[in-house]
């Protein structure tokens, strides 16, 4: 407390330098990267597709580790949990928005109720719920019991949404890295692709960092405003 | 077979809105983060 800001320096480089690799990496994709056969120039939408629904899995894990230790009484998880939901909201909604922008010229629809569109959007709607959730109740117990069981639940949509285009019939492809005869796509257009999904990674690590930074503050502020109002009455 | 609309704007459309909102969530985080410091060494300021 006290400190003008609660970023370091050691903490903004971090966040400059993902941001940094992020964007170089993007804009290799888009105007370096190979042209796909099939679908030409517009399949460099993938370099911020897959990439964006790895991180919202991620999170999903991340939030699972988060609710397990809320579940065994570290509290304080809770906050960073709150943090890690937001991020992985932020990144389902890219996922389906950006899937969507892909959809059109390739499927001819912007939207359709395919099982992975539908589960990925139940996902969003999860990670709504336990940001609702976890504003609607009062710190204590009850919110973080309540919470973590729902961290718990969002983790469990993930193995579906994967699985969803093995077990029904849909529009979406197939799995073309993790599969049993290995991946199905250019090598050139594979390791970029990886390369992006973990700068991704790397970058929401430090944005759920930054917000839990800035919950932490929240609550020391909301003691600080207390405590000088009590002051104020024992004063008065 | 590649499709015949053209993709830039598609390409453009998709980027604008994923980067858009990373940047936007993350200039968003770090003025908070900002404004939230500044009220909280007020405080401690009119507490002293």
């Amino acid at each position: 407390m006290g400190q003008k800001s609660q970023v370091s320096s050691r903490g903004l480089m971090a966040g400059i330098s993902s941001m940094l690799i992020c964007l170089g990496l993007w804009a290799y994709g888009l105007f370096f990267a190979i042209t796909e056969a099939h679908q030409g120039d517009v399949y460099r939408i993938i370099y911020l597709h897959v990439p964006s629904a790895f991180t919202c899995f991620f999170c999903a894990l991340v939030l699972f580790i988060f609710s397990i230790k809320g579940l065994r009484g570290k509290s304080s998880s809770l906050l960073y949990g709150k943090a890690t939901a937001e991020v992985g909201l932020l990144f389902t909604i890219i996922t389906l928005a950006t899937g969507s922008i892909w959809g059109k010229p390739t499927w001819g629809v912007w939207w359709t109720w395919d099982a992975r569109l539908t589960t990925t959007f139940i996902l969003s709607l999860l990670y709504c719920g336990y940001l609702l959730l976890w504003s609607a109740m009062q710190p204590g117990s009850g919110r973080v019991k309540v919470c973590s069981i729902l961290g718990i639940l969002i983790f469990a949509d993930v193995p579906i949404i994967y699985k969803s285009v093995t077990w029904w019939r849909t529009l979406h492809q197939p799995p073309s890295i993790l599969r049993e005869n290995g991946p199905t796509m250019a090598p050139e257009i594979l390791y970029l692709l990886l390369s992006c999904s973990f700068a991704v990674i790397c970058l929401s690590v430090w944005m759920v960092w930054i917000r839990s930074q800035n919950l932490k503050l929240e609550e020391n502020l909301n003691k600080a405003s207390y405590q000088q109002l009590e002051e104020q009455e024992a004063n008065s | 077979m590649i499709p015949s609309t053209d993709p830039i704007p598609y390409i453009v459309f998709a980027y604008s809105v994923g980067l858009g909102s990373i940047f936007g969530y993350i200039a968003y985080c770090l003025y908070q983060n900002r404004k939230l410091s500044q009220l909280l060494e007020t405080i401690e300021k009119n507490r002293e």
